[in-house]
């Protein structure tokens, strides 16, 4: 079974971890190409998602996000890319990543 | 899988050509398909219409429905063209379509026709244009 949600509908939205906590907001997706027999289309294959921590209040709009982004080193910026296997979007306004924080945090210090 | 694009960096709000390279507006949205097991395609690209007013925000949507009673349909005025007819993405994004069969121009042609060509001058420029 397939449903289909807006682009727009998806960023900005809140991710949280299985224990509930908010991990960041979704900022960018990235696609690549996938080839089969029937022609080649464009699938998702990380969602970008990030948080500003102790100002993640201000950042709601997309203004604030990317005036936030601008300042730097000045406002600590968390950013974890998730494959598209590890996101569940079962509830699109309410996406949740199969990882905790801490295994996010783990895999961003690796990369 | 070869190498990517960013979806809302280089696709959401970009400007879009048809095959004729005419202006045929930007991107206001693409469509996802959600699919068990595979990842989400990337299924069409929207311009106009509600999509357009929602992403304006919310007062938009509330002057629309006022404006046409209530009795919009959502896909009034949407062009949904497939993502499959991208034939070129850079600085703009070139489609595989024809503007004139986009229900999105429907408000253009109309604006057009009825306010563009009644300005002074705006119909000498149509004509010096054809020629």
């Amino acid at each position: 079974m397939s449903r289909d949600v807006a682009l727009h509908h998806l960023l900005g939205r809140t991710v949280r971890d299985p224990d509930g906590r908010k991990v960041g907001r979704i900022e960018e997706l990235r696609a690549e190409i996938e080839l089969h027999e029937q022609g080649n289309d464009y699938v998702v294959t990380e969602f970008h998602v990030g948080s500003f921590g102790a100002v993640e209040s201000l950042a709601g709009s997309r203004f604030a996000r990317d005036l936030l982004h601008r300042l730097g080193r000045l406002v600590p910026y968390d950013h974890h890319r998730i494959p598209w296997h590890r996101l569940d979007l079962t509830d699109p306004s309410h996406p949740k990543t199969l990882d905790t924080i801490e295994q996010l945090r783990a895999k961003q210090k690796r990369d | 899988m070869t190498d990517g694009i960013d979806l809302r960096h280089d696709v959401l709000d970009a400007l879009l050509m048809d095959r004729n390279r005419e202006n045929i507006g930007r991107c206001d949205t693409l469509m996802l398909e959600l699919r068990d097991g595979k990842p989400p395609r990337v299924a069409t690209l929207l311009i106009g219409g509600q999509v357009r007013d929602e992403r304006i925000g919310k007062w938009m949507t509330h002057l629309s429905r006022l404006f046409h009673g209530g009795k919009r349909a959502a896909d009034e005025g949407v062009s949904r063209i497939p993502f499959a007819a991208m034939r070129s993405l850079g600085e703009t994004i070139r489609m595989d379509v024809v503007r004139d069969e986009l229900p999105s121009e429907h408000v253009e042609q109309w604006l057009a026709k009825h306010v563009i060509c009644r300005i002074p001058g705006a119909q000498g420029k149509k004509e010096q244009g054809k020629k």
